[in-house]
């Protein structure tokens, strides 16, 4: 193969192929930096919740009566949702998990630790009954479930909720892990900051992810106190879990009674939780497709300009190709000799890419707190465009090789 | 060297059919020079590129050096003019981007020849053209004649059995001419066969034969410079 | 000479028609990327009320522990965006500035008089009167409430547009009752049309968002034991929270607070005053880290709070990148075409024309791919930030009955009139871009080149 005399023929002609090779540099840099953001962004929205959000759903109510008892109505609705015969379980909530809404504070196993600088592990807090376990799907794997009179009735407003604590908590494994690294968290206290108040840990849960966050956040988010409390009204805010297939049903059914059953009030809100998973998602899930759609006409744009160009060079080359197979080039050669030129050009372009990529990623990673590029993502990227250079160079190619060497001897 | 048999060659477009050869026989003999002569129009490059294996026939028969060539695929029809013949052209048709070097090894490498004996046989022509000193420039950088030297340098390199050059002084000056029909004779007393394709009388006359050629047939022969004494005169056909 | 030079352009550009939409089409697809995000980008980088740059300025102080920050900040230098209770009455007290705001956001249920209209629940906030004068709130009807007002508290409140239509039908509705959470409130006030974008004055939770339904008078809080709806984050290990009133109490900080200054000569001495503030406070045991008051105009308060957003930055970036990619593509294609004509272009000089001649006609054909490109990026433009619209808040579009909200997700896919200039400047840059090696390399070449053979 004449590698020589096709570099220097290349050379001689820089130019454009220094054109392209600069497009694919870009196209390299960014299909690689962008990919992997996209995977990131994948990741944070596909992690388990460790919740049972397709058969879930959420109601708030709200009230304009004056003398409106929270206490006796939470009682009330409780009762009623869970004897419903489409419902697994139901409770009453503080916070929506897999919203923007949370509220978290400091935990240690000893107050030393909590005193201490940054000693405590944050965590964030939900209230519920001894339904609540069975309601969010959460499994328990160490101890028990909630003592019925261990459920602290609603306060007389969320501060006095939270500055009354409950005895025994439950918390998620990876809390347990945190405070107890040795093991058996089960029956060991547990001190919380701020209100300054200890209980029991008296069951661990599997896995519970409050809320969508990026990676370096998981810890945060997937530790997790449920403590027995009903909260304060007179706001009302339930999660309920369907039996499978029945939710839709049973919404439709709660849209028409549920609100009714106590004087002066009304639902405020009602929404499935995969619609509301979903709406917490949309952010990332739209950037991330923004993203994929921008790299996919970068790569599209340069590969239109290798095949446009390499169109255009066999139509200016028509002569010199017909010399070529006159002087006794079989059209495999007038082929492999487009080929190669165009995986010469497209390499260069990708060793550039490669140093591109790498600064970008080492730039991306330190401006938005981002995990450094993984290597084997230049690899497919190099891959990637080798493929995609051959595709596009191929037509043109064919058509170079399919020139008669009669060509040769006709005038211009 | 060359046998050709009735060959007929016809172009077809939508609206035209050109008989460009008809029934046309030819014989040019091992190391012979001969001139091919006509109009334009007659069909006289469209024989040279049916004996180059340029372009295919549609009757006929043609044996080339012995072998029958006369239905070979595209791949076998390369090789042949790759081992077998040398071009040259009017236009010199030199490759612009390569260098005088590069351009004359152009046809080496089509054959899988090792570099060392590429370089030998380089390096030879260059010397029979008298291009030695410019094998580094490229084209444009060179007179016409001096491509035209290097053409028949990449024309010879490969050591073939016949040449086929089409108009080869047609874009050149008298000086020049005169010097690239020197270089051709050479070729040709050194045991190649040349066929030639030119409306100039007088570089017909160098040659041993000329054939005239009209409207795709052979019109005439003559014998100018016969080689040896049996020559026979054709009659038209 | 023009015209002819523009015949002879476009002539040349239908001779390969492929070729020449193919070099359009690049750069019309580049400049639409790259004029999306930066009109998405300008709808988020503006300042709602540049003439108070001088005067208007938001205050927050450090209180926070002498904890190492934990990483969840990028600046954790900040000091907290808002402030505890004890030190926002603290600064009340003072008189440097013209007007003091001291507010949080709460909500409550409107149990509307008409007819067959259920109660639905509405955002509150609950502020002090200065707030209207301070931010410039334009009233439809009647004026905000009294100092007098503010301390009372006087039961009266301001509505908002919206609320006024659906609970009055939009009529002058001052001195009517309305029902919040079981209380009465008479209207004091309706306010027009306003929606600051973004939301300077509380960014936390939401930097675009419309404004609240309902203002009423600070207060309130302690009347009613209203809880903010906004953030709220105890700063320091020693405080503990017990009940509603604790929360007043410790150092926990969920209030916003802003000051507007006759002079801007008085934010020196306000700032003396804060800083002297503190410096007491810590000698009682609170504010254990250095002096950290910073008195921030909206401009440097909007920078802190990066309104523009990494998002919106990385996006401009790509389009940009791919624009650039997109006048790479042109550029060869542009030269490719150029020297393969170049045998035309020196028959022209041989007869005549100059290098000027040649460079000046090619780079009108450069200008006309790089307008028409421009044209049909513009249009791109529009309608990809139409499918924007519809794709990405078809949610929010649906769902919400008030035209505000609607109006909020328009101004965010809207060009105004200095995008469009830019895509117009940017359009004939890449054109220029795209066209000028090409045109010199093409008038470089001696003429003599390619009348010889070949």
């Amino acid at each position: 193969m004449e590698i020589r005399a096709l570099l220097s023929a290349l050379w001689r002609n820089k130019t454009g192929p220094l054109l392209v090779s600069a497009q694919v540099a870009i196209t390299l840099a960014v299909l690689v930096n962008v990919a992997y953001i996209v995977q990131l962004r994948i990741e944070q929205v596909s992690k388990p919740t460790g919740m049972d959000l397709d058969n879930m759903f959420w109601i708030a109510t709200g009230t304009s009566s004056r003398d409106y008892n929270h206490a006796t109505a939470v009682k009330a609705d409780l009762s009623y949702l869970n004897s419903l015969p489409g419902v697994v379980a139901a409770s009453t909530i503080n916070n929506l998990p897999q919203t923007g809404a949370i509220i978290g504070l400091p935990f240690a196993s000893n107050l030393e630790t909590l005193q201490r600088p940054n000693g405590g592990t944050g965590a964030l807090i939900y209230f519920g009954t001894d339904k609540l376990l069975n309601t969010l799907g959460l499994r328990l794997i160490a101890g028990r479930n909630f003592d019925l009179d261990a459920i602290k009735p609603p306060a007389a407003d969320f501060e006095a909720s939270l500055g009354d604590w409950a005895q025994e908590v439950i918390i998620t494994r990876k809390m347990a892990e945190k405070l107890f690294p040795d093991g058996n968290a089960i029956g060991k206290p547990i001190y919380v900051g701020l209100i300054n108040k200890s209980s029991t840990i008296v069951g661990i849960v599997d896995h519970m992810q409050a809320a969508p966050a990026p990676t370096r956040y998981d810890d945060f988010v997937t530790q997790v106190v449920i403590a027995p409390i009903i909260p304060s009204g007179p706001n009302g805010l339930y999660v309920v879990r369907a039996k499978p297939g029945q939710r839709a049903a049973v919404m439709k059914q709660l849209e028409k009674n549920f609100a009714d059953l106590q004087p002066g009030r009304f639902i405020s809100r009602m929404q499935d939780y995969t619609r509301t998973a979903a709406e917490t998602r949309q952010g990332t899930r739209t950037s991330a497709i923004i993203l994929a759609v921008v790299a996919l006409f970068v790569l599209a744009v340069t590969v239109v300009g290798i095949s446009g160009l390499a169109a255009f060079n066999v139509t200016t080359r028509t002569k010199q190709l017909g010399i070529r197979r006159a002087i006794g080039a079989r059209k495999f050669h007038i082929l492999r000799y487009f080929l190669v030129e165009n995986w010469i050009i497209t390499t260069c372009g990708a060793v550039l890419g490669c140093m591109l990529a790498l600064g970008a990623g080492i730039k991306l990673s330190t401006l938005y707190e981002m995990p450094r590029l993984p290597l084997y993502y230049l690899v497919g990227g190099v891959l990637l465009l080798w493929i995609v250079g051959l595709l596009a160079v191929l037509v043109p190619a064919r058509r170079a090789a399919s020139i008669s060497p009669a060509v040769a001897t006709r005038s211009v | 060297m060359i046998d050709m048999q009735a060959v007929s060659k016809i172009f077809r477009t939508d609206l035209v059919e050109t008989q460009a050869l008809r029934s046309l026989t030819l014989k040019v003999a091992t190391g012979e020079f001969v001139a091919i002569t006509g109009h334009s129009g007659s069909g006289k490059t469209t024989l040279l590129n049916v004996a180059g294996l340029l372009e295919e026939f549609d009757a006929g028969s043609y044996t080339l050096d012995g072998q029958d060539v006369t239905r070979l695929n595209d791949d076998e029809r390369s090789r042949i003019r790759n081992e077998k013949i040398g071009f040259i052209f009017q236009g010199f048709n030199l490759i612009p981007d390569l260098n005088i070097y590069d351009n004359v090894e152009e046809p080496l490498h089509y054959r899988g020849m090792p570099a060392q004996e590429r370089r030998q046989r380089i390096m030879r022509s260059l010397e029979r053209v008298g291009l030695s000193t410019r094998m580094g420039h490229i084209p444009s950088q060179l007179s016409g004649g001096q491509q035209q030297r290097a053409a028949i340098a990449r024309a010879i390199s490969g050591d073939p059995r016949v040449i086929l050059a089409d108009e080869p002084t047609g874009n050149l000056d008298t000086t020049m001419s005169i010097q690239i029909m020197d270089l051709l004779q050479e070729v040709n007393a050194a045991g190649t066969t040349i066929v030639m394709v030119t409306h100039n009388p007088e570089l017909a006359q160098r040659a041993h034969r000329q054939i005239h050629v009209v409207d795709g047939q052979i019109a005439q022969i003559h014998e100018f410079n016969p080689r040896t004494a049996s020559q026979s005169t054709a009659a038209a056909l | 000479m023009l015209k002819h030079d523009l015949r002879m352009a476009l002539r040349s550009l239908r001779r390969n028609p492929f070729l020449s939409a193919l070099m359009i089409g690049a750069l019309a697809v580049g400049i639409t990327a790259s004029m999306i995000a930066i009109t998405l980008y300008h709808a988020r980088s503006g300042h709602p009320i540049s003439w108070k740059d001088d005067t208007l300025f938001a205050v927050t102080l450090d209180p926070r522990d002498d904890d190492p920050d934990q990483g969840f900040s990028r600046h954790p230098e900040y000091p907290p965006w808002q402030l505890t209770y004890r030190d926002a009455r603290a600064l009340y007290a003072s008189d440097i500035p013209m007007r003091s705001v001291m507010m949080f956001k709460a909500s409550q249920i409107v149990t509307p008089d008409r007819e067959g209209v259920k109660p639905f629940g509405v955002n509150i906030r609950v502020t002090t009167t200065d707030f209207f004068r301070a931010f410039d709130v334009p009233f439809q009807f009647g004026s905000g409430w009294s100092r007098a007002d503010d301390d009372a508290p006087g039961a009266v409140v301001v509505l908002s547009k919206f609320l006024n239509e659906k609970l009055f039908g939009g009529a002058n509705s001052v001195g009517r009752e309305v029902t919040l959470s079981g209380h009465s409130y008479r209207v004091m006030g309706v306010i027009g049309a306003w929606m600051p974008r973004p939301k300077y004055y509380d960014p936390n939770n939401a930097t675009f968002d419309i404004p609240e339904d309902v203002f009423m008078p600070f207060g309130w809080m302690q009347a009613l034991k209203l809880s903010t709806s906004g953030n709220t984050n105890c700063v320091s290990k020693r405080s503990k929270v017990t009940s509603f009133e604790s929360l007043l109490a410790e150092d926990c900080v969920w209030l916003q607070y802003w000051v507007e200054f006759r002079r801007p000569t008085d934010r020196e001495r306000y700032q003396i005053f804060v800083d002297n503030y503190t410096n007491d406070a810590r000698t009682q045991g609170r504010f254990p880290r250095k002096n950290n008051n910073r008195i921030v105009n909206v401009t440097t308060w909007l920078q802190m709070w990066d309104v523009v957003g990494d998002e919106s930055r990385m996006q401009v970036v790509l389009g940009l990148v791919f624009l650039g990619v997109c006048i790479l593509n042109t550029l060869g294609l542009m030269l490719a075409k150029f020297l393969s004509a170049a045998p035309v272009a020196g028959l022209r000089r041989a007869l005549g024309a100059s290098r000027m001649d040649i460079i000046r006609q090619h780079l009108i054909e450069v200008m006309v791919v790089g307008i028409l490109g421009g044209a049909a990026g513009l249009l791109l433009t529009l309608g990809g930030l139409a499918v924007l619209k519809g794709w990405l808040y078809s949610d929010i579009l649906a769902g919400s009955d008030n035209p505000d909200r609607v109006a909020l997700v328009q101004a965010f896919v809207h060009m105004d009139v200095s995008v469009i200039l830019l895509a117009i400047g940017l359009s004939l840059l890449t054109g220029v871009l795209a066209g000028l090696y090409p045109a010199y390399r093409i008038g470089r070449l001696a003429p003599a080149t390619f009348l010889k053979t070949q």
